[in-house]
């Protein structure tokens, strides 16, 4: 298949290199930074632009397929019509700026429509963190640190190797459900289906010339799938062991140290502009306008 | 000449400066009502050459002439030309029962004309005739696709490109995964649509499906084209075994007999008939 987002790639570069358990920690450290409130627009802008920066030293550093990415952005075009939509038609809060007054006194405001590419850009750069974390760490890594971060819910005998286990099937699966779902829509353009065109009653019916097989190839895979791990003495409650070993090294250390430093300055800023209203960078950018 | 294969070059791109070159200047012809058979191992460039003929796939060099319609990198992905030419060639992929989709057999049919342009009473009326032609008895038409064994699901799956008419039909492997009572019902069933006039194109790698059906056959070996010829030259080869392809069980009864001292030349022997005569008349000539 011809550039699948986010599919493992092994190379050579310091982001594959680290651990996975580092990798997933700062993932989730990083979601959480590009959530939080900043204050006003243009502060969180200002925030939301430097995060921007750091996700792409991130990206360039783990050599991930800019192509796609940019490809697979395009999907997000609805999400982000509707985001404008529900911000414009439902605003709140102290919208002040009125952009355009309807002849019946709706009022669309500049803030509605911030807002909305506020949360867009959160979510490009959610979508770019985790294109990186699957594009540099391969699905057995990922599993290996799920169940790792699982293991204090053993002494609650919660069954964290059933969980990992289904993680990484699920994980394994996807470039090949990947390639079937390519496989059936190429079935089905031959039949006359026309993925790209047509009225959205048309396009609902073409989906579901693609979702109803891949659904029955899934299940049948999947029947297939148990009955082979039974056939091989598969017991989900086994202890068992691995080949590889995960290894905490020394640059992961640093990598932590400088991500949870990171993340503290965002939450710095974060508490300064909601607890104490102040608005850090855009008094930093004022400050600068004034001195030059 | 029905289809004009001129030149033909394609490779895959992985992304990240990974690419995998499927077809290397490809170049060969196909007549009307031609039983065309495209074999080679794994990976030779099978699929991706069958996919160019309906536009699934568009050359990166070259190009494909199928009743002047040309198929080249030029062609827009989306354009409704190449939506007409999928109705003129229907192509039916491996394992086709997975393309089943609809609540009935006979809806599932049914679905290709309607996206063709036909009314529902025409389509039905085509529909119903496409699985007369693949031997589905009517008590299937109401029941779910997915309630069929495996070799009837196939059938239906070929139904539904049946249905749309096409004049040329490819088929990618259609007896794979088989039992052999079924694999030669399905075999049957498209000697029958080429006796009826449809170009028959297969991609197989069953050297006996060929050697009984097939009256060409096109070699493919690491992306480029060996050879055009007909079964027969092509098992007559003394080293047919370098296009890692399995020699028909025929031609190794053939074989057998040559190594050990039968004197009578089978070269002309392409059928079992032939051959119990040829050994018979051997034996009674001492």
């Amino acid at each position: 298949m011809d550039r699948v987002f986010g599919k493992f790639t092994n190379k050579n570069t310091i982001i594959h290199h680290l651990d996975s358990r580092f990798k997933i920690f700062a993932l989730i450290l990083l979601m959480v930074i590009i959530f939080l409130n900043y204050g006003d627009f243009a502060n969180s802008f200002a925030v939301l632009g430097i995060i921007t920066v750091l996700i792409l030293i991130i990206m360039i550093l783990s050599r991930v397929n800019f192509l796609s990415f940019l490809n697979n952005l395009k999907a997000l075009w609805f999400m982000m019509l509707v985001l404008i939509l529900i911000n414009c038609l439902i605003p709140y809060g102290d919208y002040s700026h009125i952009m355009y007054t309807f002849p019946n006194g709706f009022s669309i405001y500049w803030e509605a429509l911030f807002n909305a590419l506020r949360v867009g850009l959160r979510i490009i750069l959610m979508v770019a963190l985790t294109m990186v974390l699957t594009s540099t760490t391969s699905p057995l890594d990922i599993t290996y640190a799920f169940e790792w971060y699982l293991t204090p819910l053993k002494l609650v005998k919660f069954p964290t190797q059933v969980i990992s286990m289904t993680i990484s099937l699920s994980l394994r699966f996807i470039p090949t459900l990947l390639e079937e779902a390519q496989r059936i829509m190429r079935a089905q353009k031959s039949r006359g289906v026309d993925y790209n065109r047509g009225v959205i009653s048309k396009k609902i019916k073409s989906i579901t010339t693609l979702v109803i097989p891949l659904l029955v190839s899934c299940f049948s895979r999947s029947e297939e799938l148990a009955l082979a791990m039974d056939a091989r003495g598969y017991d989900p409650y086994a202890s068992r062991t691995r080949y590889r070993i995960l290894k905490f090294g020394l640059k992961d250390i640093f990598s932590l140290v400088f991500i949870v430093l990171v993340g503290g300055f965002f939450i710095y800023l974060c508490v300064l502009a909601t607890n104490y209203n102040v608005n850090f960078i855009t008094t930093l950018f004022k400050q600068i306008e004034a001195t030059y | 000449m029905q289809i004009e294969v001129k030149n033909v070059s394609y490779t895959y791109d992985y992304g990240n400066k990974e690419t995998y070159k499927a077809l290397d200047n490809v170049s060969f012809s196909v007549e009307k009502g031609d039983f065309l058979a495209i074999v080679g191992k794994t990976g030779a460039g099978k699929s991706t050459l069958i996919q160019m003929l309906n536009g699934l796939l568009l050359p990166d060099e070259g190009e494909v002439d199928i009743d002047d319609f040309i198929v080249s990198k030029d062609h827009k992905k989306r354009s409704k030309k190449l939506f007409l030419l999928r109705k003129k060639v229907g192509m039916v992929f491996q394992f086709p029962e997975y393309q089943l989709f609809e609540e009935t057999v006979l809806k599932d049919v049914m679905f290709g004309p309607k996206n063709f342009g036909l009314k529902d009473d025409e389509a039905m009326a085509v529909a119903k005739s496409a699985l007369t032609s693949v031997h589905i008895d009517e008590k299937y038409y109401n029941r779910s696709p997915f309630e069929l064994s495996g070799g009837e699901k196939r059938k239906v799956a070929i139904a539904g490109i049946l249905a749309s008419k096409p004049e040329i039909m490819v088929l990618d492997e259609p007896t794979a995964g088989l039992d052999p009572l079924a694999k030669v019902d399905i075999m049957n069933l498209i000697k029958e649509l080429h006796e009826n006039g449809t170009t028959i194109i297969l991609v197989t790698h069953d050297m006996d499906v060929v050697m009984n059906y097939a009256s060409k056959v096109v070699v493919l070996n690491d992306a480029k084209l060996m050879k055009v010829t007909t079964p027969d030259a092509l098992f007559n080869e003394p080293d047919v075994e370098k296009y890692s392809l399995e020699i028909p069980t025929l031609y190794k009864f053939k074989r057998i007999l040559a190594n050990e001292g039968f004197k009578k030349d089978l070269k002309s022997v392409n059928d079992f008939d032939s051959l119990i005569d040829a050994i018979t008349e051997g034996k009674n000539n001492g």
